[in-house]
Formats: C-alpha cells, structure tokens, sequence
C-alpha cells in the first residue's frame, strides 16, 4: 500500500466522511483550529519572547512557562487533535500540496527544537532561571520556535487556497 | 453606501484581487497571522489583567507587551482584511456575521486601547470576552456565509 493510497483510505473512514459529509462537520473542526492555533501559537510567543529577554524580564523563565503552559498545552490539544481529522478528511489532497510539506516541516521543526531545548538547554535552567537576557542557546530556542509557527500559520492558510 | 461599495468592487485593486487566487491566498495567510498574534496579545493581556496569569508582577508588564501584540496583528489583518474585501464587497457588507465582526473589532479596540491604563479585573474580562467573540465570529464568517 502506498501512501497516496493510505490517503485515500483514510477519507473513507467515519472521522474523514464526518468532515465531509454531515452539514456542520467542517465548519465545527475548523472552527476548533483556527481557536486552537490562537490559544497555543498566541500562548507559545509569550515564552520565546522572554527567552528573548523581550517581556517580562523580571520574571524567572520557569514561572512564565509554569502560568503559560495550561493555555499552551490546550491550545496545542484542540490545534493537533482537529489538525488531524483534518488531514483524515483530505488526506489525499494534502498529500500532494506543497504548502502542507512546509506546514509539517516547519512543525517538524519546531517539536525538534521544543525537545532539544527541554532535554538540553533547561538542564542548566538553575544557572539562569532569573536572567533578564538567557543565554544564546536559549534565545535561539526562542527565535526558532517563533519563526516557525509564522511559517506553519502562513503555509496553513494557503493550504487552504491551494488544496480544493 | 451601495455606491461606493460597488466604486470599491469595482475597482482596479479589487479586480486585481478578485482575479488572482495566488493573491487572495498570501492576503489570507497573512490575515490569519495577524489573527494569531490578536489572539495570542488579547490572552496576554486580559488575562494578565484577570490576575490569572503573573499575579505578583504588575500589570501593565503583562498588559502593555500583550496590547503591542495585538495592535501588530491589526496592523497585518485590518489592511489585509480590507483587500479582500474588495471583491465580494456588496454581499460580505450585508452579512450580518461580517457586521457583528466589524462592530467587535472597533468595540474590543476601544476597550483594549482606550482603557489600557485601567487595569481592572473587570476591563481584563470585557477585553478578553471581546476578543474571543470576535474569534468566533471571525470562524463563522470564514465557514458559514
């Protein structure tokens, strides 16, 4: 089975044809994305600024993201969750947009970059918690992340031009 | 009304849009880009003000970065907006999802910017009550008209 065919399987499925068929499906799935995509990618700025040393400066980098994760980790939950039943539903027209490739690279990206600043660079978070300005590793973190989510929101919406 | 509505359908740059999908799709991306930064200040912001987020920082630290957040993303939308607009001018101006998202922009605005030194429990829950209807509005004018 390729994978265009496991695309086309999968539009097939209750999830794709509940997207597609029912009269609300789409507009209700979208609806939670696009609110998803504001409270995570809106919420995950907040974060990469003050590892910028933008905002907040006074404040420790792990208060920050203590009070931002609830929003972050909802936001996140609500724009992947409908993100995939999404993709099930036009799985096979995504499959072959290039905006939907830069979309997943550019997520890809970012979840590489959000484990390598977990797993690496906050080993040493002690050592600088309290700097008003973190250290070079830390705002690159920060300026990946941003750049990024912009270039996953830009490429999502033309997706949505491009795909249908 | 009408007639300056149908001038500004009529008119070349509308046309241009109208007639060019690669167009209307970067206008769009970029609308919906300064959508996420609206959102992401008005949480910001209002939620700083609310005390739910940085309760022992003062507010205008949360509060005067979130408003900046949100004046940029009008900054992308507002122009990007009015652009594609231009080719379905007549009909989005009589949909009355389109009008309840014009008069939440202005009303949410005006709070946001007008009573920005007010940092109140209550003015952080009005602001941030008029930013997420605009959202929803926002989604209802995209998927139901």
């Amino acid at each position: 089975m390729t994978l265009l065919q496991i695309c086309e399987w999968l539009e097939t499925t209750r999830i794709g044809e509940f997207v597609t068929q029912s009269p609300y499906g789409f507009a209700i799935v979208v609806a939670i994305h696009l609110l998803g995509l504001g409270l995570s990618v809106g919420t995950v700025i907040w974060f990469d600024l003050r590892l910028l040393g933008k905002v907040l400066t006074a404040a420790p980098v792990s208060e920050v993201y203590r009070r931002l994760a609830p929003v972050m980790v909802t936001g996140f939950v609500m724009m992947f969750g409908s993100g995939v039943v999404i993709f099930i539903a036009y799985a096979s027209a995504a499959y072959n947009n290039p905006y939907f490739r830069v979309k997943l690279l550019m997520i890809a990206l970012a979840g590489v970059n959000a484990v390598l600043f977990h797993t690496y660079t906050q080993k040493h978070l002690a050592g600088w918690d309290t700097w008003s300005h973190p250290p070079a590793a830390a705002r690159a973190a920060g300026a990946i992340s941003i750049a990024s989510w912009i270039v996953v929101v830009l490429a999502g919406r033309m997706m949505s031009y491009t795909m249908f | 009304m009408d007639t300056a509505l149908t001038w500004y359908q009529n008119s070349a740059v509308a046309s241009a849009v109208g007639n060019s999908p690669t167009v209307t799709a970067i206008l769009s991306a970029f609308h919906a880009l300064g959508f996420t930064f609206i959102m992401g200040g008005a949480l910001f912001a209002n939620l700083g003000k609310l005390g739910v987020l940085f309760p022992s920082h003062p507010v205008h630290e949360v509060a005067g970065p979130g408003s900046r957040l949100i004046a940029l993303g009008l900054v992308l939308s507002l122009p990007t907006g009015l652009l594609l607009f231009g080719p379905r001018a007549l009909v989005a101006a009589h949909n009355s999802t389109f009008q309840l998202k014009l008069l939440l922009i202005v009303v949410a605005s005006a709070v946001q910017f007008g009573l920005l030194r007010r940092g109140t429990r209550a003015v952080g829950a009005l602001g941030l009550a008029l930013w997420v209807s605009l959202a929803l509005t926002a989604c209802a004018f995209i998927l139901l008209e």
